[in-house]
């Protein structure tokens, strides 16, 4: 094999959608004739009341970022002491809770679905668990039933990371409505962009109340002392960019379809590399490629094959590497054991994908890695 | 028809068809935006320390003339993460002025602090060098000062008392852009202290949609808030420390640096301003001007005082004005230190924050506006009997 680019320009791994100039212009000359540039403009309420309506809930509470997002709903929920949380995601979601004052209590996650289930989580739970914060990794529902029901019996708190999963479903239902409340992620590498941007989900009247007053300092009714309140809302800019988006998202979801297929038969047949459907079944934005690694059988590591891809301008990357548990400030006052966790961190490795990668992207890159497992795989070296 | 009846708080026609207000909206280059906007479209890049956030940082450097500058979402992000980096290990309490920004307090406190509020010297309305002086103690964390849009900070006397005792002195100072100390130096606000805020608010003189930046001298602190900015990411995006999603977006970026080029050309309109209000203000004895003269000079605000004996108060003046649309706050009314229980009374600060009014001011706001503000605080003069009785507190 060459050791040349395969690509002329590198591949990156994220949606990366961008908007159609002639909307964009418009949609900004419209901020600009109003001279309403942030602090609940008129394209804020839009967002809320258009992301209310795509997620099925009765609120939707647009701010600044998904961690935002995550850090106020967290306040606003008033926990105490420790919350049950997977290290097999993005450390926002672990990091949000020591912004809200609150004890991560790192729990392993099923290798299957690469979440948290009911089970591990109940080993967990002491006098000292207030909540626990499932993540949809990849878009799939994370167990929502069952933790439902566990904290229930248990009277806990149920949250969701929802960063991955706008417009997917969990046996049908849209995610959004899971547990007391769900945050999502408007990030540029997101199906959903605000360039930056988040929202809470929830269809509890007082939250939702309580998350407006939070996510800024405007003047509001609600003056209870001790409520930390942020400026943390979107701007009309960010508000611009998410409705635009979601004009598109059907489309953006059909693309993401149509490249999630190409891999899936286009990396079928190889010895020691698994592609993760994630999506089987259910409605999902198919926002991501994920490939598991078996190295004993593909005959390399997924770092290596991470490094060869990369040479070749297919910016492929660990996601996530390593486990949140083995970050700082966690690692170094924290034993976890989570031997799944720590496994899958080294086996799973995220291909390109969005706007930006066409077809053919696609079918060489599948081709790539057919290639190099072919020259890996010792049954073929004779 | 009678001034009384001509009123919009008693039903007559606002005075201003569009509201006007405090802030300074300015949109001076839309295209450069707008080209800005494509070139990163064209780049797929909208975030996460983009080329025209690189710019931006590069460009607020040469203005503060500092060795560092870190965009951040807003300004609100940079004072925690500050404060919390800053912070003297042990020590609880964050001192600040009551008069200023209410979002302060709640800052601190996401930083792990609690406020400890200071009075103010009454011509700049900043940190008092004495009060802060009888409240340093063991238990001070840090200073959290504010240059005003009258006056800067005494920032001689603030530096000479907190690197005596050992505290760091952290300025929020989107009031004092593109000004300079010069008390015993020619200093650019930005360059003192232990670091220093601004916001791109686009309330504030650089519109940036929202976003915020801090300068500093020191290579520690820059580098632990470009990590802390964006999750704690040391090498390969694994986070050496506690961080969170502080990262200003690339639109925003656009924007700031599109108005940034501008800044002295809005500088100079705001001071035309200031100057239109001087003119047409001046026949009326019963309301006067902050006494801007140790001002970086900006004029973003427009501070208005009401004395004593005129015929309304200060919030009479509010209520008609507002109804009129011309959308005026109370200065830092209440001052801070009211929510919280428990503070001793600072007479200054309580004094200050009684008799200021912000008018309108900013790109909105021309020269018409301000006569026609003048206009009718002459017919209030005028008619202040019969008004005063409308009010329902009778005659003065």
């Amino acid at each position: 094999m060459s050791d040349k680019p395969a690509f002329t320009a590198p591949l990156p791994v994220g949606q990366l959608n961008m908007p159609d100039p002639g909307e964009f212009r418009e949609m900004f000359e419209g901020i600009f004739a109003r001279r309403r540039y942030t602090h609940h403009g008129p394209l804020e309420l839009a967002v809320d009341e258009a992301l209310a309506g795509h997620f099925a809930v009765r609120h939707a509470i647009a701010v600044v970022n998904g961690t935002l997002a995550l850090m106020l709903l967290l306040r606003a929920m008033e926990l105490r002491g420790e919350v049950i949380v997977p290290s097999f995601t993005f450390p926002a979601t672990v990091q949000s809770l020591v912004w809200a004052g609150l004890r991560p209590v790192f729990c392993d996650v099923d290798p299957a679905t690469q979440m948290l289930d009911a089970k591990r989580v109940e080993a967990l739970i002491t006098a000292d668990t207030s909540a626990i914060l499932g993540v949809h990794i990849w878009g799939r529902g994370c167990d929502p039933h069952g933790l439902a029901r566990l904290a229930k019996d248990r009277s806990l708190q149920l949250l969701f990371d929802a960063a991955h999963a706008t417009s997917c479903t969990f046996e049908g239902q849209r995610i959004g409505g899971f547990g007391r409340a769900e945050i999502f992620s408007f990030h540029a590498t997101k199906i959903l962009s605000g360039a930056e941007g988040g929202c809470i989900t929830t269809n509890d009247d007082a939250l939702a109340s309580r998350l407006r007053t939070l996510r800024s300092f405007q003047a509001s009714d609600e003056h209870a002392a001790g409520i930390l309140r942020m400026n943390a809302g979107l701007s009309e800019a960010q508000a611009a960019m998410i409705l635009l988006g979601l004009r598109h998202l059907p489309r953006f979801i059909e693309e993401n379809r149509e490249r999630y297929e190409l891999y899936r038969q286009g990396l079928e047949g190889i010895n020691g590399l698994e592609f993760i459907d994630y999506a089987a079944g259910e409605q999902s934005n198919y926002q991501f490629a994920v490939v598991r690694i078996e190295p004993e059988i593909l005959g390399m590591s997924r770092d290596e094959l991470l490094e060869w891809l990369q040479a070749r301008n297919v910016l492929a990357r660990r996601y996530f590497h390593p486990g949140v548990h083995r970050t700082e400030p966690f690692a170094s006052d924290m034993a976890a054991r989570l031997s799944v966790t720590d496994e899958l961190c080294q086996v799973l490795l995220q291909l390109p994908t969005g706007q930006a990668i066409t077809h053919d992207h696609v079918r060489s890159i599948c081709a790539l890695i057919q290639s190099i497992s072919t020259e890996q795989q010792p049954t073929n070296t004779t | 028809m009678s001034t009384t009846t001509s009123l919009a708080l008693f039903g007559g026609q606002p005075l201003f068809a569009q509201p006007i207000a405090n802030e300074q909206l300015a949109n001076r280059d839309p295209e450069r935006f707008f080209a800005l906007a494509e070139d990163s479209f064209k780049r797929r890049r909208l975030t996460n320390q983009g080329p025209v956030v690189d710019e931006l940082e590069q460009r607020l450097c040469d203005l503060h003339g500092t060795r560092h500058c870190i965009a951040f979402a807003n300004a609100c992000f940079a004072i925690i993460l500050a404060l919390r980096e800053l912070a003297r290990p042990g020590a609880s309490r964050v001192i600040l002025p009551s008069l200023t920004f209410r979002g302060l307090p709640h800052l601190i406190r996401w930083a792990g602090l609690e406020p400890q509020f200071c009075d103010i010297d009454p011509l700049t309305h900043t940190l008092s060098p004495t009060c802060l002086a009888q409240l340093i103690d063991s238990n001070t964390a840090a200073v959290l000062a504010v240059d005003n849009v009258n006056g800067l900070c005494d920032i001689d006397a603030l530096e000479r008392l907190t690197l005596d005792a050992g505290i760091p002195l952290l300025l929020d100072a989107v009031y004092g852009i593109a000004g300079r100390y010069t008390t015993g130096g020619d200093d650019n606000v930005g360059s003192r202290g232990s670091a220093s805020v601004f916001s791109l608010n686009a309330s504030t003189l650089i519109n940036g949609f929202e976003g915020g930046y801090l300068t500093t001298n020191d290579d520690q602190l820059a580098a632990k808030m470009r990590r802390q900015r964006n999750f704690g990411f040391g090498q390969d995006a694994v986070s050496v420390e506690l961080g969170l999603n502080a990262k200003l977006n690339d639109l925003h970026a656009a924007m700031a640096l599109s108005n940034l080029e501008h800044l002295h050309a809005i500088i100079a309109d705001n001071q035309r301003r200031f100057a239109s209000y001087q003119q047409y203000f001046q026949d009326l004895a019963w309301v006067s001007f902050a006494d801007y003269s140790q001002s970086p000079g900006t004029f973003s605000q427009i501070l208005l005082k009401v004395e004593a004996d005129a015929p309304y108060s200060r919030d009479e003046l509010i209520r008609i004005l507002r109804a009129e649309n011309a959308l005026v706050q109370p200065y830092y009314s209440p001052p801070l230190h009211h929510q919280e229980p428990g503070t001793r009374a600072l007479p200054i600060t309580d004094s200050i924050s009684r008799h200021f009014i912000q008018m309108p001011a900013g790109d909105p706001v021309d020269e018409m506006d301000i006569r026609r503000l003048a206009q009718l605080f002459k017919r209030l003069e005028q008619d202040a009997a019969a008004i005063g009785e409308r009010l329902g507190r009778g005659p003065q």
